[in-house]
């Protein structure tokens, strides 16, 4: 099981650069949007264009490469004629997934990690001191959340007919509902309960917790639980969209057509 | 009158049958959520970062950056999706006038990307209470079909590269990207490096923007004139570019058989 994950992830990394709108995802859209926040908020505190410029522009790179990669994996090998070989493989397809998703959550960091580049040496914007057990402690958390919440979306997706209109349209509502670029607290109050319901809201919310300049364990512990949280209920919730996926394959047969 | 009514039916009839109309649903999520939600997301940046200052001139910008949906991605399926139904070969084969062709297709696409942004106005005036004198209504809309015009006219330019190249989605999202980031709608053109202002200058939509905030927020019509026809004109140059391109396209995927390249 183990080593055919870590062949998933390999494999997986190299099919998905393979795609020259990939690449532009991963490499240069980071860019793009990182310019795009600095242009914004380019007169703005230090602290202010590390919380909303790095951290929210990383993020929505990273946001980005999900949407376009982990989204719509499972379409793409249906397109491909694949989805019925990996579904009947020895193999659980739950772990061929999740695999394609710890894939591309690599390609996903990079994308942050040239966007974080990008601004730091061009832009020369500040980086905070920061406890680096806190934030890398964070970052690993976050990266488990993000990856937990995108087994979820991969296989909501599969169970829908519309995975391209979908894909093309979560991209800028998650990016207004989670607070990439601002603090959720702006919202109108009927918009807040829905933030909360989203793991992508917490996770930005503690890397800039865990940024904040004197941050503390109990400074991240709101967000830590919350997120904490969030990821048992999408475990479950994945879960039954896996079952879900898995008895209309087997009853319907109609796993590879639609 | 025959070849007029012919061309207005072609367009009718190509956007019907290359953009995705059969699926409704499609069309909703993809040109209606899609834009109204990128409209809404910059408009409650912009309106957090600069407290509130000018909101009403970068929501309009916002609007009209909207038509991208149609300016590139409409105006790249005039030639793909031909492609993906395996019928691009018959029509580069087809006896009539390439020029006329591509343009009656593009015509679609300017009607729909205006619609597409006056939606996005209307969305963003109901949603934030926005008042805009109700006379500058008209000069935006003339503003905004010349922008429009000439941002279709890149996009074809774009389009006509799919001939050779099979990496459409790369080169249609470099260039949305572009003109969101060039265009100057969330933030003023002076925070830009210079080079990339000078950059701007030849970028469709900038000039529209740069009008639309004039109008929308200072009531300032002076500079109107000058502007609308640099961008009509920006917007017969690419007109003209792509069609030439068309004709060096189709010569390239003559040569290298990568016309039903997919």
């Amino acid at each position: 099981m183990m080593r055919a994950l870590l062949h998933t992830v390999k494999v997986q990394m190299g099919l998905s650069i393979a795609r020259p709108m990939f690449k532009f995802i991963i490499i240069v859209n980071p860019l793009f949007l990182a310019t795009l926040a600095f242009f914004i908020y380019g007169s703005s505190s230090p602290e202010r264009l590390f919380h909303y410029v790095v951290l929210g522009s990383g993020f929505m790179a990273l946001w980005s490469s999900i949407v376009y990669s982990s989204a719509s994996d499972v379409q793409r090998e249906r397109f491909y004629g694949t989805l019925e070989l990996l579904f009947v493989a020895p193999v659980s397809f739950a772990a061929i997934l999740i695999g394609k998703i710890i894939g591309n959550m690599v390609w996903g960091l990079i994308s942050m990690g040239i966007a974080f580049l990008y601004l730091a040496l061009l832009f020369r914007i500040e980086v905070p001191a920061m406890q680096p057990l806190l934030f890398f402690g964070s970052l690993v958390f976050v990266l488990i959340a993000i990856s937990v919440f995108s087994f979820f979306l991969s296989l909501a997706f599969t169970l829908s007919r519309q995975t391209n209109a979908l894909m093309n349209f979560i991209e800028y509502p998650i990016y207004l509902v989670c607070g990439f670029l601002f603090p959720i607290s702006i919202l109108p109050d009927w918009v807040k309960p829905i933030s909360y319901l989203l793991p992508p809201t917490w996770a930005i919310e503690l890397l800039r917790k865990a940024t904040e300049a004197n941050a503390t364990f109990s400074g991240v512990a709101m967000p830590l639980t919350a997120l904490l949280a969030l990821v048992l209920i999408y475990i479950v919730f994945g879960y039954f969209c896996y079952r879900a996926v898995e008895n209309k394959a087997r009853i319907n047969g109609k796993l590879g057509v639609y | 009158m025959a070849a007029l009514q012919r061309f207005f039916r072609h367009s009718v009839l190509s956007y019907k049958a290359l953009f995705g109309w059969l699926e409704p649903k499609v069309y909703l999520f993809v040109m209606v959520l899609n834009p109204l939600s990128q409209l809404l997301f910059f408009a409650v940046l912009v309106n957090y970062v600069y407290g509130g200052e000018g909101l009403a001139g970068y929501i309009a910008a916002n609007a009209l950056l909207l038509c991208v949906m149609n300016s590139v991605f409409g105006m790249m399926s005039v030639i793909t999706s031909d492609r993906g139904m395996g019928t691009l070969q018959l029509v580069m084969s087809t006896p009539s006038n390439k020029a006329s062709l591509f343009i009656s297709r593009s015509l679609a696409h300017v009607v729909n990307g205006a619609f597409t942004a006056v939606l996005g106005l209307a969305f963003g005036i109901l949603l934030f209470g926005l008042s805009i004198p109700f006379d500058a209504f008209l000069s935006l809309f003339v503003i905004w079909l010349v922008s429009i015009f000439s941002a279709c006219g890149l996009g074809l330019i774009i389009a006509t590269f799919c001939l050779w190249s099979p990496s459409m989605h790369l080169w249609s999202n470099l260039l949305a990207s572009l003109l969101l980031l060039l265009s100057g709608a969330n933030y003023p053109l002076s925070v830009m490096p210079a080079w990339l202002e000078q950059l701007a200058v030849f970028i469709p939509l900038t000039r529209g923007v740069r009008l639309t905030k004039d109008i929308v927020n200072n009531g300032d019509y002076s500079q109107m004139t000058t502007l609308l026809s640099q961008e009509l004109l920006l917007g017969c140059v690419f007109f003209i570019i792509s069609l030439l391109l068309i004709v060096y396209a189709e010569y390239l995927a003559r040569v290298k058989g990568t016309m039903d390249l997919e």
